[in-house]
């Protein structure tokens, strides 16, 4: 048997975290990295890292928050490495594209493309801030999760959306005049 | 974004962060109402709340088209967290209820819709060679119930009032009932134990269809509506049957007993679908490694319990592969994973069960692996749709627990 240390919260109490939070903090990883999994295998170590802490407050800011510095240290590592899961996302958007050969997921496959263009283009801060609001995170967690005060996470959820509303429209602009 | 309380009579403007935080419900009452006051008097405030609404669901639209899945794809218990982590959210559109769930639309129910809407659409339309009034129809039979004729009268009836074939009709009702028969030989492979019904003939003869197009649809409803039956039969005991073996005892025996109904059920197709995907690699020629995994006394992933054999082969590093799990005797188990080579040299394995969610991470190779199996059930929308008129009576439990992983030798069958 496997004895870890330092193991403070209860197994049963981390069960209940994974079964509320597992998959919206993957579907947050899913759209802040545009890798599924790699998505599941930050979410995962996000749980096991619960599973570590001795007392946690806020569960669901303290889950997404460490989740976005997971992501940040993995934006971090080697180039080798973002190479290697570049490859395989290449690999992956392949196969699906090529098991998905109707219009209508060709269609869904391009907006998919523009949305995470247009994703891409915010700034890291208003972007986790996005998802996070998607996934139903209050104001105080967003605050909480991001360093930020409380008063200013309407702001940076306000410049968000509009910069992200924009880069789609100019995005979407772009590809039409590509066509035309 | 404004601090300052907002009453009726303000003539300060909110910022357009005060705005949208507004209309995420973010403000405390007063200032709220002051905002909502204010914003009625003043066109210009108004005319920026309509376009920050717009921004709102807008920017919603777009993070949601991120998501490889369609909507409502995801499983069923995500979508409500729990009482105290929830916030009124305007810009989730997924916290919503979906109109196809409230309305019990299913793909089935729809072609069904489909059929009898085509039918009814062209028998309104097409020329009318027969009777033009009640009484003759009701002379003729044509709107006599089937049940009141033989089925010689009925075939000497259509036989004598054949019409020109209706390829358009037939068409559509072949079409849509294809469509509400989901291939049934394509569940037995996820639903061992769980009798399958051998595929049925068709529902209606449709080359020998001679009677007229109500008497077709008519006759094309009471099967379909049977098929229906049928298929709500099958599913509640696979619903039982799931449930009540949520958690499985690896011991050959019982495997074995599975296994065998699972044949029995099974079409040869499904059977032999079912094994390819069940069984180690080693069994189709490609050279594997095992490794046993071993938890706590009770401990269990997914309903299955440790210890636990999953097989890999060298290909892990390039990527993800298929991990079989067996019992410690070797047993093909209703579990399916995935190998995922993460940093480093650590290791995920995703779980792959219909009903449920999980993962196990386990850190690196220092003679043996010891990580963590984390697993919780999980229902996709569709299937809690189909519980809705018979929920499980049983609700499977979620489990945690730490795990150890080293290699064995590959069970030999």
């Amino acid at each position: 048997m496997c004895h870890l240390a330092g193991i403070m919260v209860s197994p049963d109490r981390l069960s209940l975290l994974f079964k509320a939070y597992h998959t919206p903090l993957v579907r947050f990883l899913t759209r802040r990295l545009g890798d599924r999994d790699s998505a599941e295998e930050i979410a995962q170590e996000t749980f096991v890292r619960a599973l570590k802490q001795e007392t946690i407050t806020s569960e669901r800011s303290w889950l997404f928050a460490v989740a976005s510095n997971l992501v940040r240290d993995e934006a971090r590592r080697s180039a080798r490495e973002q190479k290697r899961m570049d490859l395989m996302k290449v690999h992956a958007d392949a196969e699906s594209s090529a098991a998905e050969p109707e219009p209508t997921s060709m269609e869904r496959a391009e907006e998919r493309a523009l949305a995470r263009q247009a994703i891409e283009m915010l700034a890291e801060r208003d972007r986790d801030a996005l998802l996070m609001r998607e996934e139903g995170l209050g104001y105080d967690e967003i605050a909480e999760a991001l360093g930020l005060s409380v008063a200013s996470v309407g702001t940076t959820l306000s410049r968000a959306r509009r910069r992200l509303m924009e880069a789609y429209e100019t995005l979407q602009a772009e590809r039409s005049a590509e066509r035309a | 974004m404004t601090e300052q309380p907002m009453d009726e009579n303000s003539t300060t403007h909110p910022d357009e962060g005060t705005i949208h935080a507004w209309l995420d419900d973010a403000l405390d009452a007063p200032t709220a109402a002051g905002i909502a006051n204010h914003v009625r008097s003043c066109p210009a405030c108004a005319e920026r709340v309509a376009e920050a609404r717009g921004l709102i669901a807008g920017a919603s639209r777009i993070v949601a088209s991120l998501d490889e899945l369609p909507a409502g794809a995801r499983p069923g218990w995500a979508q409500s967290a729990p009482e105290h982590a929830m916030v009124p959210a305007t810009s989730t559109p997924r916290a919503e209820g979906s109109l196809w769930k409230w309305l019990h639309v299913t793909p089935a129910r729809a072609a069904i819709a489909a059929t009898i809407l085509v039918a009814i659409g062209i028998t309104m339309t097409r020329p009318r060679n027969g009777p033009d009034d009640l009484s003759k129809a009701l002379k003729t039979g044509v709107l006599a119930p089937r049940t009141a004729m033989s089925d010689n009268a009925a075939a000497q009836e259509s036989q004598a009032t054949r019409e020109t074939p209706d390829p358009l009709l037939d068409s559509a009702i072949k079409r849509n009932l294809a469509i509400a028969q989901p291939k049934r030989a394509m569940d037995a492979s996820h639903t061992p134990g769980v009798p399958v019904p051998a595929p049925s003939a068709p529902a209606i003869g449709l080359s020998a269809v001679d009677s007229t197009a109500s008497m077709r649809v008519a006759e094309g409803r009471r099967d379909v509506q049977a098929q229906r039956d049928q298929r709500t039969d099958v599913a509640d005991k696979a619903r039982v049957g799931r449930a009540t073996g949520a958690v499985e005892t690896p011991s050959p025996s019982q495997g074995a007993a599975n296994d065998a109904r699972s044949e029995m059920a099974a079409p040869p197709m499904a059977r032999e679908r079912s094994a390819a995907m069940m069984a180690p690699k080693s069994l189709i020629g490609v050279a594997i490694a095992c490794y046993r995994m071993e938890g706590s006394a009770g401990a269990h992933w997914a309903g299955v319990l440790f210890p636990l054999i999953v097989s890999t082969d060298s290909s892990v590093r390039a990527g993800l592969t298929a991990a079989p799990v067996l019992s410690a005797a070797g047993q093909p188990t209703s579990i399916r994973a995935q190998w995922i080579a993460g940093r480093s040299d650590s290791l995920t394995l995703r779980l792959r069960r219909v009903g449920y969610s999980g993962s196990i991470a386990l850190g690196p190779d220092v003679g043996g692996r010891a990580g963590t199996a984390i697993s919780a059930p999980a229902s996709t929308e569709l299937e809690a749709a189909g519980a809705a008129s018979a929920p499980a009576p049983f609700a499977p439990s979620s489990a945690v627990s730490r795990v150890t992983m080293r290699p064995v030798s590959c069970p030999s069958s």
